[in-house]
């Protein structure tokens, strides 16, 4: 940066307060971590239900997201469709959209009384809210928009070109999208999916308004850390650190996709 | 024999190209056109990446697209050898994998694949590049590799886009060279879109001129030169190309000597002559006496405001005049009359090195 630049001395004052803001929060729970009794409460019934739960449910909605996220970004980035542009969008709401209202949302589609909800139970038997499937419907529903977004904008910036020089080799659809279209946009398809099994994993509104918290069901780490807040505080703050652990590690895991400037 | 047969009608951007391009079995038929004319647009077409508005494209008895009928082969099952412009090689696989891309996309083992890839890599003097990325090789090495991942899929029909576009003057020597190779050796027809029209003379048997999306003039170079049909035509194609070997000055070419202004030029060069460069009298004129020489008409081409005058032996050229000159100068086949060639108007560039 060239001399003279440097910002007025109150804005400097508040970008220390705003840093502060981010930073000390996370510094207060390190101190408050009851780090010798750590071992011993994170071995606790109800700490070992949440993060196995979590640990399962995260990585099937990130599954999910993938499965049905993929197809989605390859859609609105490569073929030119009427209502692409309002289709884009709405893919995007989740990512504004309180999370509770997302839950609500899901509950008047897929309650037992919802417009699905009921003919499904009515044929399957099979019940989403209050049910672990819930909780990875509930997590795939707000995280899979960081799938879309991050591979959408990928495959857009790709040069799709080389798509048509494989095509011309004699490689089928599948073959290109195998064996070019996904490795040419392997590292944003990578941040994509941490993004989104981050996002799954810290996943709380959404979770609790459709799924509820039943340890072991669908209390998640978040949830479990919100219940033990009032009960076991020590438990409270040894499940945050460990999402503050992972989120961290998310991080500094895409410090090239997202902050490599030096 | 399976000559290519386009009909092409398409609309891209403000684009409209509308022209039937043929290209007959073991020749090399040059698109030749400035840019934005629609040339790649044409190749884009002919592959199948772009869809047509209206057209036809066959190769031999095989028709690959027919909007009448609503026929469309996928380009994958077009069986033409596209080399695309700068190259679009794969960024993520090494040089073999690309050129084995295409025989494994088709059913052929990995195994035989690479060996086949690096066979095709050693006829393209590319050998030593195989276990490298994309990224680490030059322009030139990238059309290479390109045109050897093209011919790896065994095409009907090879389809070239612009291959010498952003190479130093090393570089397309040595692409001419192999690409001279290539093209003498492959059966098929031989499509080459350039803007340049060195190498179009260079290379083509058959010059197809597109303008504008449509085609201005089609035949032989030689052709083009003596009857151009629009200024395009005329000023970039209708230009004299003649091999020759530099020396301090002096290029010799067709067994004279000739004074040019690129005092550094050395080894084998090609000169460019416009026909405006040179002038013609009824008796020997004054002046520098190494570039005037004794010759005849060969073929003289009345046009609406310039005459085309095909000289004879010794030095085959195309010189332009005005109708005004050439009645003065009673220029008809047969007469005889001195050239005049200006230093300054010829333009030396360097040529191959022989290897």
């Amino acid at each position: 940066m060239r001399a003279g630049t440097t910002p007025p001395r109150p804005l400097v004052l508040l970008a220390v307060v705003a840093a502060t803001l981010v930073v000390l929060p996370v510094v207060g729970l390190l101190a408050d971590v009851p780090w010798s009794r750590l071992p011993e409460v994170l071995r606790s019934e109800a700490a070992l239900d949440a993060l196995r739960l979590s640990l399962m449910t995260s990585v099937a909605a990130t599954v999910v997201a993938a499965l049905l996220g993929l197809p989605l970004a390859l859609l609105l980035a490569r073929v030119q469709f009427r209502g692409r542009r309002v289709l884009r969008g709405l893919v995007l709401l989740p990512l504004v959209l309180p999370p509770v209202v997302a839950g609500a949302a899901l509950l008047s589609v897929l309650g037992r009384q919802g417009l699905l909800g009921a003919p499904l139970e009515r044929a399957t038997g099979l019940v989403l809210p209050f049910s672990t499937a819930g909780a990875v419907l509930a997590m795939t529903f707000v995280a899979m928009p960081f799938l879309v977004i991050t591979v959408e904008g990928a495959l857009r910036g790709a040069d799709g070109r080389v798509e048509g020089a494989a095509a011309s080799l004699g490689a089928g659809p599948w073959t290109v999208l195998r064996r070019i279209t996904l490795p040419g946009i392997r590292s944003s398809l990578v941040a994509g999916l941490a993004l989104t099994w981050a996002r799954a994993l810290g996943e709380f509104g959404a979770t609790i308004t459709f799924a509820g918290s039943l340890q072991g069901r669908t209390r998640t780490l978040p949830l479990a850390v919100f219940v033990a807040l009032e009960a076991d505080r020590d438990l409270a703050v040894a499940l945050s650190l460990v999402l503050v652990l992972v989120s961290l590690a998310v991080v500094v895991g895409l410090r090239d996709h997202w902050w490599n400037t030096p | 024999m399976n000559g290519l047969h386009a009909e092409v009608e398409v609309r891209r951007g403000g684009l409209v190209l509308d022209l039937v391009l043929d290209a007959p079995a073991g020749a090399t038929t040059v698109v030749l056109g400035p840019n934005g004319a629609g040339k790649s647009t044409l190749l884009l077409a002919i592959a199948g990446l772009l869809p047509l508005q209206r057209g036809r494209v066959a190769l031999g008895d095989t028709v690959l697209e027919d909007t009448a009928q609503g026929l469309a082969v996928p380009p994958s099952d077009r069986h033409l050898g596209v080399v695309f412009q700068g190259g679009l090689l794969f960024d993520h696989l090494t040089v073999a994998e690309n050129v084995a891309f295409g025989p494994r996309a088709t059913g052929t083992g990995r195994a035989a694949a690479d060996e086949l890839a690096r066979s095709w890599l050693a006829r393209l003097d590319a050998a030593e590049l195989a276990d490298r990325r994309p990224a680490a090789l030059s322009g030139g090495q990238a059309q290479r590799v390109a045109l050897a991942r093209a011919l790896a899929t065994d095409p009907a029909c090879l389809l070239l886009d612009e291959p010498f576009s952003a190479l130093d003057v090393g570089g397309r020597a040595r692409l001419r060279r192999v690409l001279t190779d290539v093209l003498a050796d492959f059966p098929g027809p031989r499509v080459l879109v350039t803007h340049d029209p060195t190498e179009a003379s260079l290379l083509g048997d058959v010059l197809h001129v597109v303008e504008h999306g449509r085609t201005s003039q089609r035949g032989a170079m030689d052709e083009l030169r003596l009857r151009p049909a629009t200024p395009y035509v005329a000023d970039l194609v209708g230009t004299n190309l003649l091999p020759g070997r530099a020396a301090d000055g002096v290029v010799t070419t067709a067994g004279r000597g000739f004074v040019v202004a690129d005092r550094h030029a050395r080894g084998p060069v090609l000169l460019t002559v416009p026909p405006r460069a040179v002038s013609l009298y009824r008796t020997a004129p004054e002046g520098s006496p190494r570039n005037v020489w004794a010759t005849s008409v060969d073929r003289v081409e009345h046009g609406d405001d310039r005459v085309r005058v095909l000289l004879g032996a010794p030095v085959p050229l195309t010189v332009e005049v005005t109708p005004a000159a050439a009645d003065a100068l009673g220029l008809a086949p047969g007469a005889a009359v001195h050239a005049a060639l200006k230093a300054t108007e010829i333009v030396v560039t360097e040529d191959a090195q022989p290897s």
